[in-house]
């Protein structure tokens, strides 16, 4: 056994797998998920160690780690939803309802309905703290790109979560109701943390 | 830039009859630049400079001329930062980094079993392998050599001295305390302490706000205010200075917490979680148990009855807060 590269990794557990965890359950929706995720993020991150050499990029690298997974898993399972290619103009300028509160179970239950890339590309940017410039460096597409991109999801988000003035919203085509029954055939994902805590 | 509202019923509005007759160009032109304008604010991290620092001055410029631009800006940081604070909202499962560092030891582990026994293949089979002699005009084909009952054992004896390599290494270079006892037997020894206790083992009755600060009940419990009988177990479990408290009222059925101190002289344990849960960690002979460490002690929980009994001890029910 390699000794330097097993007492990294079980520092790297020790300093990230709560960050990790987290991540992996806003983008899974689900406890079990989740901590297969985590576990897994950490497998490869064993196993690819040597390519990690700056410590201080750990929980970046990570988290790279962890995204990739997370697409790679879920694309195998399921196609890409055609939701996150839908794009209209009022969807950008819906207002927002001032003084609206969010919960983490209700957040998570409005991620649930996003679709992967779109949680994948909030997560970056509300959970990893990424700019929208170092979001476009990890994803290698253009800053443009990421920035319709990111807004699109928020926008989403915002729908989902009821934090649009929907009297003021001219088009509702996307009402979470329409959008609860359009989803209706994807798989069932999200629920408490809480409800479903592991031993 | 002009950029206008489609949503509001004002002078930015698309549905502003004064547009009607604008061109389509004009209009898909307004729209476009509205689109970037406002992609640009929501790009902008919640609580950072982004605003300033990489947006174009021609856009910061624009959202600092515009009052209804200025406020939507202030609407997206105030979600964008509810948001970013609900994003880690998120309990983590108690025991999680042990059964990670299982997964990896065993991880580790099978891919060392993988590369003895291939070494140990190759070195048998070459040789093994007697070269064949080409007939004149025939080519060699590559068939997988079969391998000799010597070889086996070499691979097999391989993958045993591994497999033991891997474990003694994987606890050896564990993080804290070396391994002496699992919390599966921790657990089992609480249960046989708790079945030999009774009910008449003599105690103190302690006021939980005032109480002696060397063994403190958890905070996780929901007993703030009551006076709580504690008694003295010292070397009774693990062979730690330690003491117990009843949190269940006399007469019914016990509920004991058992605070052990420091492991100076005394045995370690692996795979404690880190923090309390509401979950019990075992179930047997009607009890329910459970172990964590806290503020540098370790707690082991006893409660007679089952998993739900134990839960309604703990403030927080449903899991551990990390």
């Amino acid at each position: 056994m390699n000794r330097p590269e097993s007492a990294n990794i079980a520092r790297l557990v020790a300093e990230h797998h709560a960050w990790i965890y987290r991540a992996a359950y806003r983008l899974c929706g689900s406890v079990a998920d989740a901590e297969d995720l985590t576990q897994q993020t950490f497998l490869t991150a064993q196993r690819a160690l040597a390519q990690l050499r700056e410590p201080a990029a750990a929980r970046g690298w990570l988290a790279t780690i962890l995204r990739t997974a997370f697409l790679k898993g879920i694309r195998k399972r399921r196609p890409i939803s055609a939701e996150s290619h839908d794009v209209d103009l009022q969807d950008f300028a819906a207002p927002i309802v001032e003084d609206a509160a969010i919960d983490g179970e209700g957040l998570q239950a409005a991620l649930a309905e996003l679709s992967d890339d779109a949680r994948s590309i909030l997560t970056m940017f509300y959970f990893e703290e990424l700019s929208y410039r170092d979001i476009a460096l990890q994803l290698e597409v253009p800053i443009g790109t990421v920035m319709s991109r990111l807004s699109r999801a928020k926008e989403q988000l915002r729908r989902r979560l009821r934090f649009l003035d929907e009297t003021g919203s001219p088009d509702e085509t996307g009402s979470p109701d329409e959008s609860a029954d359009r989803d209706k055939s994807r798989p069932a994902m999200g629920g408490s943390p809480r409800k479903q805590q592991r031993t | 830039m002009n950029l206008k509202n489609p949503h509001s019923n004002n002078e930015y509005s698309n549905e502003n009859p004064s547009r009607e007759n604008a061109s389509d160009d004009d209009a898909s032109s307004v729209n476009s630049g509205r689109r970037k304008l406002l992609e640009s604010l929501e790009s902008c991290r919640p609580g950072s400079d982004d605003f300033e620092r990489l947006l174009d001055a021609e856009t910061v410029a624009a959202v600092h001329s515009d009052a209804e631009l200025t406020r939507r800006y202030g609407l997206v940081q105030q979600f964008d930062t509810a948001v970013a604070r609900a994003y880690a909202d998120v309990p983590v499962p108690g025991g999680l980094e042990n059964r990670l560092l299982a997964a990896l030891a065993a991880d580790a582990l099978v891919t060392q079993v993988e590369k003895a026994t291939a070494e140990n293949v190759t070195a048998n089979v070459a040789a093994d392998v007697r070269p064949l002699e080409a007939r004149p005009g025939e080519s060699h084909s590559v068939a997988p050599a079969r391998m000799s009952r010597r070889g086996w054992l070499a691979a097999c004896g391989a993958a045993g001295a591994a497999t033991a390599a891997g474990l003694a290494g994987f606890w050896f270079l564990r993080p804290g305390e070396p391994v002496e006892m699992t919390v599966e037997q921790l657990l089992d020894d609480a249960f046989a302490l708790h079945n030999s206790e009774g009910e008449q083992t003599p105690a103190v009755a302690i006021d939980v706000r005032n109480a002696p600060t060397d063994f403190p009940v958890s905070r996780e419990f929901a007993v703030n205010g009551a006076r709580l009988p504690r008694r003295n177990v010292d070397g009774k479990l693990l062979g730690r200075p330690g003491v117990a408290y009843e949190l269940a009222p006399v007469g019914q059925p016990r509920a004991t917490l058992y605070v052990l101190g420091d492991r100076s002289g005394a045995q370690g344990v692996a795979g404690v979680p880190d923090a309390a849960s509401g979950l019990a960690q075992k179930t047997t002979g009607n009890r329910a148990l459970g172990a964590w460490r806290e503020g540098g002690l370790l707690y082991v929980f006893v409660v007679e009855g089952d998993e739900h009994r134990y839960r309604g001890y703990f403030k927080q029910s449903t899991g551990v807060y990390a």
